[in-house]
């Protein structure tokens, strides 16, 4: 059977930041405060669009595991 | 009316039966309070003079007061850092949009939002992939093989082959994981994987009072997945992603 955790209230909140800064109602006459510094979560979260840079991220993985595995001569 | 800058929490209902928060502290120890329109208000507190960060305990102060409201009535949570100008433009905004609000309360009153993260608990997940699909690995080894470097083209077509698997086993996880929780939720919004090694990223509307329902069916969900994989669950917080709107003025 697979783990089950409940995140806690100290890690809470590194699970749901996304929620918290992509979510929520806006208003666009009203001013929003600067959110330069967190972009990574926004970066990390468009990993998963593909594309030809994904494709190669990818590959690049796959190719580490052969260098991991045993050599074969 | 004050024309100092407020900075927004969420939309509640307007009534007697609103929560007291007269002695509660939002962001930067500011008070908390109601600033009502009819039928509608917004829980506000004086903005910070001074520069706003996204930083960690500015981030909690927010999140923190809209669980609180939660726990207490339906809210409405506004995403982080919104600013108005004056009393005058929030009150104008309750007005305007006074019937789109009583109905987007309408959609949360009663739940909560709980998100539901499954991940691979693999140490590496191309690994984990190369080790179940034989295809993977006859293309690793015949394009890496023998300190061979894979050409661009080949690369993309690994990686493409990869991307396939992925969404593939995805998609699966997910239908079983549905079948599980569906019936348990007042909505379920399925959302993009953080990483590769996310299989599903769900925001999950639970009524209240049956938060303990949802988590024996999380439980249940995971019990028909194996040990490679790691479900984890937060403590159930303010609707964010079934309060999604945005408004243009």
């Amino acid at each position: 059977m697979a783990e089950v955790q409940k995140s806690t209230d100290s890690s809470g909140l590194a699970e749901v930041v996304d929620r918290i800064l992509d979510k929520g109602i806006v208003i666009d006459a009203f001013a929003r405060v600067s959110l330069v510094g967190i972009e990574l979560v926004s970066v990390e979260a468009r990993i998963v669009i593909a594309s030809v840079e994904t494709y190669l991220k990818y590959a690049e993985g796959i190719g580490l595991t052969a260098t991991a595995a045993a050599p074969q001569a | 009316m004050s024309d100092a800058p407020l900075y927004l929490y969420g939309i509640i209902d307007a009534s007697p039966d609103a929560p007291d928060v007269s002695e509660w502290t939002g962001i930067k120890g500011a008070s908390v309070r109601m600033l009502e329109g009819e039928q509608v208000a917004a829980v506000v507190s004086d903005a910070p003079t001074g520069k706003l960060r996204p930083r960690r305990r500015n981030l909690k102060a927010h999140h923190d007061t809209l669980r609180s409201l939660t726990d207490r009535t339906a809210v409405l949570p506004m995403a982080f850092g919104v600013l108005a100008d004056s009393e005058q433009d929030v009150t104008h905004f309750l007005d305007t949009h006074r019937d789109v609000l009583i109905e987007q309360l309408a959609r949360v009153r009663g739940q909560a939002e709980v998100t539901l993260r499954v991940r691979w608990n693999v140490d590496d997940i191309f690994d984990y992939f190369v080790s179940r699909y034989e295809r993977l690995q006859d293309m690793r080894d015949a394009f890496f093989g023998n300190g061979a470097s894979a050409s661009r083209q080949e690369m993309i077509q690994l990686g493409e082959q990869f991307e396939s698997l992925l969404q593939a086993e995805r998609e699966a996880h997910l239908d079983t994981v549905l079948d599980h929780i569906e019936s348990v939720c007042g909505a379920i919004e399925i959302q993009d994987p953080k990483n590769e090694s996310e299989v599903m990223n769900l925001a999950c509307l639970v009524p209240k009072s049956g938060q303990d329902a949802f988590e024996e069916a999380v439980h249940e969900a995971a019990g028909s997945f194996g040990e490679e994989f790691l479900f984890k669950y937060t403590d159930p917080m303010a609707p964010y992603s079934f309060a999604d709107v945005a408004f243009d003025n």
